[in-house]
């Protein structure tokens, strides 16, 4: 990469990920998809059981 | 007695597009009974069997499911009756398509056999009882409409139901699976005592049965 | 709870299309977020490096006073060489401390063969000690030439940043005067032979830098007083963990401790910036996800609404279908993030070894 405002040295680009990180991501995203599905699944539940039968 | 109606009423829509669909109904159906409900279609047939097997609520009316009086705000006692006492058999069959047919007829049996090697016991004896031994791990998509609809029947049975209400159930099959299939019915009604009422348009039917009741622009004739 | 799963489990199979391109969404996502972050972390692991080795040190000791006040006289607030001394020792007993470097600050104006001159800021340091704080750092490398030796039977020595030799027309070898303000208020001049040319990485301190040694700062300011004590731990990411232990060490002195982020502020203020458009960029692409896997969740349940009702009409009660399908939605969550996870490590494999 370029040298930064400010300097005249150029750094290396490098990416340090963290197992933390990697963590976080895993417990939001499974918490992601649980909210994704509770959202329309509970829309659904609050039909009458003959209406949920006869939906097309 | 397993069923008694009292002035049941159900109308759906509002204004210029309401639709009285039961009328005043007055029915009772005794225990091991084995019922057609026949008229036209838009006759009220199908109203009135989710009306039974409390699907739907009526709008006016008593209903008494052996005996107890059925109050449709009571949720959880209406739950506890579907998964003891009422088996469906539905026209599509509806059966899981991501569930054997063993695994489809276990899953109705959910909370009324809480124990799962029982519950797999029961439903082997079933499926054996529709004739469907051989099948019992194929998944619904490989079976014909026939059999998948004996599946349906197997897992009605589920749980020693005392009523299993059918609508429509041979709808959609071929002649000759329909009298297969309302034999079989026939058959376990009076093997196991079930009670049976089940809706259909087809007269050829009604010799089968034990009592019709014919249902016009919602009202008994 | 297990057929539900099971369930569960099969119907994301069954649509595979469907559920590969939630799975698929959330894995970019999930990779998105450990990449930037990953970025975000090794520029602090960077300029962590730049700063302490760069010759702050991990911390520094000062005389109390420096903290809120100005020194209106020249090391009015320094620390005299018997205490300065006695610290260091102390330090270098103490484990976690690689070293500890007295330093001596001042500014003066230098020439070359009396035709040109120019103003410096230099700092006087332990050659020895000094030598190995750089290392390994592309900042403060020399150019040309290399660091004073035998300071102790020649003091009279200086490495000169890169564009104030050469505004000087300096080569290595050549002779410069150091003038400057001593303690006492006069004037001082000494020669001293320029052993070696470096890059400070900063333009503007490359026009000003000089060292010297700090037996030469402190002939030239008639003083045997310094600035500071600079501290090296052996670990550089310890600062926090360690500085309790220092400030302890210097308990009742006149002394304080500063840690390299409270000397250096503009890290905090890095810190503030990159994470708050981290925070900002996370949460529109995690808004994206979720609506996306919201999207197919719909699609899915829409589909399956008949199928829901034959469930309640056998009696399955409400939570047990919710459980159902919150599986459904779990399984695509966690797949696409373990995907996610293995596609930020192919980003780049030596330095996920480094930390992970």
């Amino acid at each position: 990469m370029p040298p930064p405002p400010g300097r005249s040295t150029e750094f290396p680009l490098l990416i340090l990920p963290t197992m933390g990180m990697a963590i976080w991501v895993l417990l939001a995203m499974s918490l992601l998809g649980i909210i994704a599905s509770y959202l329309p699944i509970n829309k659904i539940l609050k039909k009458k059981v003959v209406e949920q039968l006869s939906h097309t | 007695m397993l069923i008694k109606l009292n002035k049941i009423s159900k109308t759906f829509g509002e204004g210029i597009k309401e639709v009285k669909a039961l009328k005043n109904i007055n029915l009772e159906i005794e225990t091991g009974a084995f019922t057609a409900v026949s008229g036209p279609s838009g006759s009220g047939k199908s109203t009135l069997l989710n009306v039974i097997g409390l699907l739907d609520n009526a709008d006016n009316g008593e209903y008494y499911f052996d005996g107890v009086k059925i109050d449709s705000n009571n949720e959880a006692h209406i739950n506890h009756l579907r998964a003891f006492d009422l088996g469906f058999i539905f026209q599509d069959f509806n059966l899981l398509p991501v569930l054997t047919a063993l695994e489809n007829v276990e899953m109705s049996a959910l909370s009324s056999i809480p124990n799962a090697a029982q519950r797999k016991t029961q439903a082997q004896y079933f499926l054996e009882q529709v004739g469907l031994k051989d099948k019992m791990d194929t998944f619904p998509h490989q079976l014909s409409g026939g059999q998948q609809q004996r599946v349906s029947v197997a897992r009605s049975l589920m749980g020693e139901s005392k009523l299993i209400l059918a609508d429509e159930p041979t709808a959609n099959l071929d002649s000759e699976n329909t009298f297969i299939l309302i034999d079989l019915m026939k058959k376990l009604n009076q093997e196991l005592g079930t009670t049976f009422l089940f809706s259909t348009h087809d007269d050829r039917l009604l010799d089968k049965v034990s009592n019709t009741i014919n249902l016009l622009d919602g009202e008994l004739v | 709870m297990s057929q539900w799963f099971k369930i569960a489990w099969r119907n994301v199979a069954r649509n595979r299309r469907r559920s590969m391109v939630a799975i698929w969404t959330v894995a970019i996502v999930s990779s998105s977020i450990i990449v930037a972050h990953g970025y975000i972390n090794f520029t602090f692991w960077g300029l962590t490096r730049v700063i302490v080795q760069g010759g702050t040190g991990n911390m520094q000791l000062v005389d109390k006073r420096m903290v809120n006040d100005f020194e209106t006289e020249l090391l009015a607030f320094g620390l005299d060489s018997k205490t300065a001394n006695e610290t260091v020792a102390k330090l270098e007993a103490t484990q976690p401390v690689r070293r500890a470097m007295q330093r001596l600050l001042f500014t003066g104006i230098v020439s070359k063969d009396d035709s040109i001159s120019t103003v410096f800021r230099a700092t006087g340091i332990e050659s020895k000690k000094e030598k190995r704080l750089q290392q390994g750092n592309a900042a403060g490398a020399f150019v040309k030439g290399a660091m004073f030796k035998d300071t102790d039977k020649n003091p009279y020595q200086a490495v000169l940043a890169i564009d104030l030799a050469k505004k000087l027309s300096i080569d290595v070898g050549d002779e410069v005067v150091l003038l400057a303000n001593t303690v006492e208020g006069g004037i001082n001049a000494i020669d001293a032979t320029v052993s070696g040319i470096y890059d400070t990485g900063i333009p503007i301190t490359n026009q000003l830098d000089i060292k010297v040694p700090l037996a030469l700062a402190q002939q030239l300011l008639l003083t045997d007083k310094v600035s500071n004590i600079v501290v090296q731990l052996r670990d550089i990411e310890a600062t926090k963990s360690i500085l309790p232990q220092i400030k302890a060490l210097v308990k009742g002195t006149k002394m304080t401790v500063q840690p390299w982020y409270d000397i250096k502020p503009y890290f905090k203020a890095v810190e503030i910036i990159y994470y708050s458009i981290f925070t900002v960029m996370g949460v529109i692409i995690m808004t994206v996800a979720l609506l996306s896997v919201a999207n197919v969740m719909g699609t899915t349940v829409n589909e399956r609404v008949p199928e829901i009702g034959t469930l309640r009409a056998f009696g399955i009660e409400k939570w047990q279908l919710r459980l159902n399908f919150v599986f459904e939605g779990l399984i695509i969550g966690f797949i696409g993030a373990v995907l996610g996870i293995i596609l930020a490590s192919c980003w780049h494999l030596p330095s996920v070894k480094q930390v992970l």
